[in-house]
């Protein structure tokens, strides 16, 4: 049963209901298989031992699809709109791999906005990380662009971190 | 010239004392000493001789010799023997006859104590002497008595040498030893040979010549040796050709010495400047030691910063995956959300708080109308309805509830500025930690190349060489060493050679000198062994013509006048035609006397009588002191025995008439012809008669001694001459004697 929020639960509490909605069943998450060995390139985990974090910002490809997803929601990207098999190639199963808290809780509040609170989705996981993959679909260029982007001569993860500096930025300033 | 002045005897054999005043009246020099056989002649004789001599003038085993007198008994205590001597010359020698003004006058006395001494064996002497001794004193002219500085051997040695004592004072028997011997006693001819030769060289003074010459042949020697010294026995050109080749040698060693010095400075040099590089070398390899430590400490921290740098990039690299970044980037969507639950969460639709108070009553039992919901009634049952049907909303408004905390939390996350002051910290401390990297790998560049600039392989180098170039040196030095060390004997053999030639050169010219010295006293040998030779054969001639004319004279009474004849007719000579001395065919340098018959042919000793035998030593004597000048007392015991007649008379006459001073001890027999009395009137200047005063019987001819006396056996001297008698010396018969007087 889902207990009430707002009551004696702590933060984490609430992170990890999320987290439980979402691990309640495996779901894969998808990058765009066009992109997806360039993806990887950039992934720390997928490169050779001895790689670091300047030429593979990410440890895993799931780092990699949760930023895709906030830089597609931080660009008011639209998440795309065919079901990830047509477009993406599984990179994580989230029964192999535990999807952070914050993440749960980020991508459940992303769906609500998303779908609006009297949607079937809102607290579906399947439809919640469906709308994740979508928008990881939608921001993945936009990443990988910044990430490969020949004008800044800095490493990649400077590059992303750049990127995710700057594109905070733009975020956080009053409308 | 040497005369007697005083003898004096005192315990002596057979004198107890007696005083005797020699003759010293050179017009009547002679003294006779009467005495008969046994009444001490040859006892004064040899006082006088010990008195002269001391025990070398004894006869025999002179310490055997009693000289203490007979009645003297071991038992008794020691007795003294002494005599006096008082004798004067003019200051001449045998070999100076030169003389002086003044006469010296001497007093030697030589005095003798005897003692006692116990003796296992008959043939042992039963007595010693001590305390012998010799004073010797003079006075020049009228001068004070003055003890002689040289003492009374070296004077009488001088004036009588101990070896010519049979000479001056002889015994009759002794001087025919010069002529073979007495009828007693033949000598050798060797023995008189020696005995004729030593009285010949001492002196006629040849012998200074013999003694000169040798003296002038050993400094010839000498300064032959000398020259032969001073040179050295080296050849100057061997000498010289061996300094030649000191000096190659020496040219050599310098030229040796002073490549081993350049190559040592040279090996130095290059040892000091591989020295250098090797400290060179070794600072850096100081350097390196510090370079690795360095290097490990790089590699710890670079490690470490490597480390913290990944955590630090790790960091960073986690912060695009932070919550923060997600929620920021997503802020529209998160605001979105919670705009969009914020009002429902107001109104408290979401969560539905109130299903939970309905079901909190029902657990109570009572609601809010008051009516009993513990039993199962309408009510009740209408609540658990309702309940039931609300539970659909109450998940979905519980979801949205949390939904909204957490889309409000995520908004207040968003809003944070923690995410970029972590980023940028983290960024700080990934790039400080980089830049510490940066700085690490740079510095280790900089050790690895430091490091990589070191070389051991050169240092093993630079160290071989260096050990091999101070092997070299050290060879060197230890070659430099040892040439050096030959060099100092180089030199000083070098040195001394050319001392030596220039002492040799030097000794050359000394040499030179000395070997002038040498030819010229080889030369003055020379002439002295010719001079020698001359006088010698004049003086001997010489002196055998006065022998044979003294042998005539006395033994056939022929005057010298008369001998010139004779020399023509030797026939007036039955026996003995001339006598003299002749040297030695065999043995140069020495005499002998000879005797010649009639037909010129020698006559053996034994082939002539005693007397003549005596006269012809007597005449040798003579002769001998006649040609050297020799003016020495002549005392002769018993010289007139075996001869009778004209030959007495003529030997004591020619011996009174040339003697310097003859003391002749002679027989009443001696003396019973009046021509012997008359001779001894005429010449003597002193006569005495010595007399045993004991039984005549033991004593011999000449008559009992009339006042003898058997207290005290002694021989007494009074002044009686030749036909006169005394209280001392009257014998039986002698007053009623024609031609006696008595003396009172």
């Amino acid at each position: 049963m889902i207990r009430p929020a707002g009551t004696n639960e702590t933060r984490k509490e609430i992170m990890n209901y999320f987290t439980t909605l979402l691990s309640s069943r495996g779901f894969s998450l998808y990058l765009p298989s066009d992109l997806k060995d360039e993806i990887e390139r950039y992934v720390l985990q997928h490169q050779k031992v001895s790689a670091t974090h300047e030429r593979a910002p990410f440890r895993r490809q799931l780092d990699f699809w949760a930023l895709a997803v906030a830089v597609a929601i931080a660009h008011d990207l639209p998440p795309l709109d065919s079901p990830p098999s047509k477009w993406g190639a599984k990179v994580v199963d989230t029964r192999a791999v535990q999807l952070p808290d914050g993440l749960c809780e980020l991508l459940a509040v992303v769906a609500l906005a998303t779908f609006g609170p009297n949607h079937e989705g809102v607290d579906d996981p399947k439809q919640i990380i469906d709308l994740g993959n979508c928008l990881a679909g939608a921001g993945s260029p936009e990443l990988l662009k910044k990430l490969q982007d020949p004008k800044l001569r800095t490493t990649p993860l400077d590059k992303a971190l750049e990127f995710a500096k700057t594109t905070r930025a733009k975020t956080l300033i009053p409308e | 010239m040497l005369k007697i002045r005083y003898i004096e005897i005192n315990n002596f054999a057979c004198f107890e004392h007696i005083e005797i005043e020699p003759s010293t009246d050179p017009e009547r020099p002679l003294t006779v000493l009467r005495a008969e056989n046994g009444s001490g002649k040859t006892t004064f004789l040899r006082a006088l001789r010990w008195g002269m001599y001391g025990e070398q003038g004894l006869p025999g085993d002179g310490a055997k010799f009693s000289v203490h007198p007979a009645w003297w008994h071991p038992d008794d205590k020691g007795i003294k023997t002494q005599v006096i001597i008082e004798f004067e010359t003019d200051g001449s020698t045998r070999h100076d006859t030169r003389g002086s003004s003044n006469a010296i006058v001497y007093h030697l006395v030589r005095s003798v104590t005897t003692i006692g001494k116990p003796t296992a064996r008959a043939d042992e002497p039963d007595f010693r002497r001590v305390h012998e001794r010799t004073q010797l004193m003079s006075k020049n002219g009228n001068g004070p008595w003055e003890p002689h500085e040289k003492g009374a051997d070296w004077v009488i040695g001088q004036l009588l040498p101990s070896d010519l004592r049979d000479f001056f004072v002889m015994d009759a028997d002794e001087a025919a030893d010069f002529v073979g011997g007495s009828e007693n006693k033949t000598m050798s001819r060797q023995a008189v040979i020696r005995k004729t030769t030593s009285a010949v060289h001492s002196l006629l003074g040849i012998d200074v010549f013999q003694e000169a010459s040798k003296r002038v042949d050993k400094i010839a020697q000498g300064f032959g040796a000398q020259a032969t010294k001073v040179i050295g026995d080296t050849n100057l050109d061997e000498l010289q050709t061996e300094l030649n080749q000191l000096r190659e040698d020496q040219e050599e060693l310098n030229q040796k010495i002073s490549d081993q010095r350049t190559q040592k400075a040279e090996l130095e040099d290059r040892l000091r400047s591989r020295r250098d590089d090797l400290e060179d070398e070794l600072k850096n390899v100081g350097a390196a030691g510090e370079l690795r430590e360095r290097l490990q400490q790089n590699r710890q921290l670079t490690d470490k910063t490597t480390t913290q740098r990944a955590t630090a990039l790790g960091l960073l690299a986690g912060q695009l995956e932070s919550t923060e970044l997600l929620a920021s980037l997503s802020k529209r969507k998160v605001a979105a959300a919670y705009e969009t639950l914020r009002p429902l969460h107001e109104q408290g639709r979401i969560p539905l708080k109130h299903i939970h108070y309905v079901r909190s009553l029902l657990e109570t039992g009572m609601c809010v109308c008051g009516q009993d919901l513990t039993m199962q009634g309408t009510h009740r049952r209408h609540v658990e309805e309702l309940i039931t049907q609300s539970a659909e909303q109450e998940n979905r408004a519980n979801y949205l509830g949390q939904l909204h905390d957490a889309a409000k939390s995520l908004a207040n996350i968003s809003e944070e500025t923690a995410w970029d002051d972590r980023s940028n910290h983290y960024a700080a401390d990934f790039a400080n930690l980089d830049n510490a990297l940066s700085e690490l790998r740079l510095e280790r560049d900089d050790i690895d190349k430091k490091l990589s600039a070191l070389d051991e392989v050169k240092i093993q180098t630079i160290r071989d060489e260096i050990a091999a170039l101070e092997k070299q040196v050290d060879n060197l030095n230890r070659s430099l060493a040892s040439d050096e060390n030959t060099l100092p004997p180089l030199l000083s053999d070098i040195d001394s050679h050319e001392k030596k030639i220039h002492q040799r050169q030097r000794g050359e010219r000394v040499a030179a000198d000395k070997r002038a010295a040498e030819n010229l006293a080889y030369l003055i040998s020379g002439i002295l062994k010719r001079a020698y030779a001359t006088i010698q054969n004049e003086q001997v001639n010489e002196l055998s013509s006065r022998m044979n004319r003294l042998f005539a004279q006395m033994a056939a009474n022929v005057s010298d006048e008369e001998l010139e004849q004779i020399q023509t007719d030797k026939a007036t000579l039955k026996m003995i035609a001339e006598v003299g001395i002749r040297p030695v065919e065999t043995k140069p340098g020495e005499f002998e006397i000879y005797a010649l018959n009639s037909r010129g042919r020698s006559m053996p000793p034994i082939e002539i009588n005693g007397a003549s035998r005596r006269v012809l030593a007597l005449s040798f004597v003579l002769a001998l002191c006649i040609e050297s000048q020799t003016h020495a007392p002549l005392i002769a015991d018993s010289l007139l025995n075996f001869m009778s007649g004209t030959v007495r008379r003529n030997t004591l006459r020619a011996t009174a008439e040339n003697a310097s001073q003859p003391i002749l001890m002679l027989t009443g027999s001696d003396l019973a012809a009046p021509s012997e009395v008359d001779t001894v009137q005429k010449h003597a200047g002193a006569t005495y008669t010595l007399t045993g005063q004991w039984d005549a019987i033991d004593a011999g001819g000449g008559g009992d001694v009339l006042h003898w006396t058997e207290q005290r056996q002694v021989s007494l001297v009074c002044e009686c001459g030749p036909r006169e008698y005394c209280q001392v010396c009257e014998r039986v018969g002698w007053d009623d004697s024609p031609g006696w007087n008595k003396r009172n």
